[in-house]
C-alpha cells in the first residue's frame, strides 16, 4: 500500500481501528476503506472483491476435496483430532478479545449475562448484539449524563 | 430461493458480527441449528480449514458454508452476502469519518458490543469443546462400546455415526442421574439446546463408565 502511494501508515492504522469497530470481517473493512480512497465508492467495492477472491477459489477447491474424502476413516479421525486444536483456536481468540472488551465491572456483567443467556436460550445472536449495543449506549451515554447533571 | 436465503443469512451475519472473523461463529452455529444446511461437527472442521488457509477467516468460513450448501454458486452467494453489509457500512462511515470517530453514541454502543461479542464467541467455543470431548466421547473415550439405549424408543447407538442422529440426552434429575433420550424425543421439546448442554455432562461420565 505504501509503496503504491495509496495510503500513509497513519491512514492504515486509522482504517484498521475503524475496521475493528464496524460490523463484518476486519480485513474486508480495511480493504473497502483503502479502495474508496483510491477510486471512490467503486474502488471500495473492487478492493473488497479482490480480498475475497483468493479465499473463494482456495476454499471452493479445498471444500470440494474435503467433501469427497469426508467419509474415509482416516480423514474422519484426523478431523476428530483437529477439533481439539479448534477449541484452542477459539479460546485464543476469546482471550485476545477479552483484554480489549472486558475493561470494568459493567462490561464483565454484560459479558456474563450474554454468555449465560446464549447458553441457556435458543435466541438468535442478533438479539444479543442489539441488546448489547443499546445497553452500551445506556451505560456510557445516558448514565454519564445523569452523573454530570448531579 | 435457496441462494436468496443463503444470501440473507450471511448478510445478517456480516451486519451483526462485530470483532473479526471469529465473531461470525455464533451466527454460524445458529444457522446450523435453524437451517440444517450443515452440522455442528462440519462447522468445527470448517474452522480448522478456514484458519489454516490464507485469507480472512470469516470470509473463508462463509465460502465453505456456501459451498457445502450450494456448490460454487453457493460459495459466491454466501461470500457476497457476508461482505455486502461491510462494504455498505464502510462506505457510509467513510463519508462521515470524523463524526463517526467522535460520536459518543458509537463509542457507547461498542463499549457494550465488545463484551457481547466476546461472550458469544465463548459460548460457541464451549459448544465446540462439548462436541469434541463429550458428544464425540464415543470416539475419544469408548470407541466401539455401546451407549445406553434411549429410554423412550430403546434404540441404542454404538458408534459416533449412530450417535449423531441419535444423540443421547439425559434429563436432569437429582444426583445427576437421568434417562437417556434420543434426538427425536428431544426434538419434540421446543428448544433442545439447554437440555443438550446440561445433559451431556452426565452423559460423558456415563459413556466412559460403559467403556470401562
Amino acid at each position: 500500500m505504501e509503496n503504491k502511494g495509496w495510503a500513509t501508515e497513519e491512514e492504515l492504522a486509522n482504517w484498521f481501528a475503524i475496521g475493528q469497530c464496524t460490523p463484518g470481517v476486519i480485513a474486508v473493512n480495511t480493504a473497502t476503506f483503502a479502495g474508496r480512497k483510491v477510486l471512490g465508492n467503486i474502488g471500495g467495492v473492487v478492493a473488497t472483491l479482490g480480498v475475497v477472491f483468493p479465499s473463494l477459489i482456495i476454499i471452493s477447491l479445498l471444500a470440494g476435496v474435503i467433501t469427497t474424502f469426508a467419509e474415509v476413516a482416516w480423514v474422519k479421525n484426523a478431523f476428530a483430532g483437529i477439533r481439539v486444536c479448534v477449541c484452542v483456536l477459539i479460546f485464543n481468540a476469546v482471550v485476545k478479545l477479552w483484554k480489549k472488551s472486558v475493561v470494568d465491572k459493567k462490561t464483565l456483567a454484560l459479558y456474563a449475562l450474554i454468555l449465560l443467556a446464549s447458553l441457556l436460550t435458543d435466541l438468535s445472536p442478533v438479539i444479543f448484539v442489539l441488546f448489547a449495543a443499546v445497553s452500551g449506549i445506556v451505560l456510557q451515554v445516558a448514565l454519564k449524563k445523569g452523573g454530570e447533571a448531579e | 430461493m435457496l441462494y436468496l436465503q443463503l444470501f440473507w443469512e450471511f448478510f445478517k451475519t456480516g451486519l451483526f458480527a462485530i470483532g473479526g472473523g471469529m465473531a461470525t461463529l455464533p451466527f454460524l452455529y445458529d444457522m446450523a441449528d435453524k437451517t440444517g444446511w450443515f452440522t455442528r461437527a462440519q462447522l468445527a472442521d470448517m474452522i480448522a480449514v478456514s484458519e489454516s488457509t490464507p485469507g480472512p477467516i470469516g470470509v473463508n468460513m462463509a465460502t465453505y458454508v456456501g459451498f457445502l450448501t450450494g456448490g460454487v454458486p453457493g460459495a459466491v452467494t454466501a461470500t457476497v452476502g457476508l461482505i455486502a453489509p461491510s462494504v455498505i457500512v464502510i462506505l457510509i462511515v467513510a463519508a462521515f469519518l470524523q463524526a463517526f470517530r467522535d460520536s459518543k453514541y458509537v463509542a457507547g454502543a461498542f463499549y457494550g458490543l465488545r463484551p457481547a461479542s466476546t461472550a458469544l464467541i465463548t459460548a460457541a467455543g464451549l459448544v465446540v469443546v462439548r462436541e469434541t470431548f463429550w458428544l464425540t466421547g464415543g470416539v475419544l473415550f469408548c470407541r466401539g462400546s455401546s451407549l445406553p439405549p434411549c429410554c423412550s424408543c430403546s434404540r441404542a447407538g454404538s458408534s459416533r455415526r449412530e450417535l449423531a442422529p441419535h444423540r443421547v440426552h439425559r434429563t436432569l434429575r437429582p444426583r445427576g442421574r437421568g434417562v437417556p433420550l434420543c434426538g427425536r424425543v428431544n426434538a419434540k421439546r421446543k428448544s433442545s439446546r439447554p437440555a443438550a448442554f446440561f445433559c451431556c455432562v452426565p452423559c460423558s461420565v456415563l459413556a466412559r463408565d460403559v467403556a470401562g
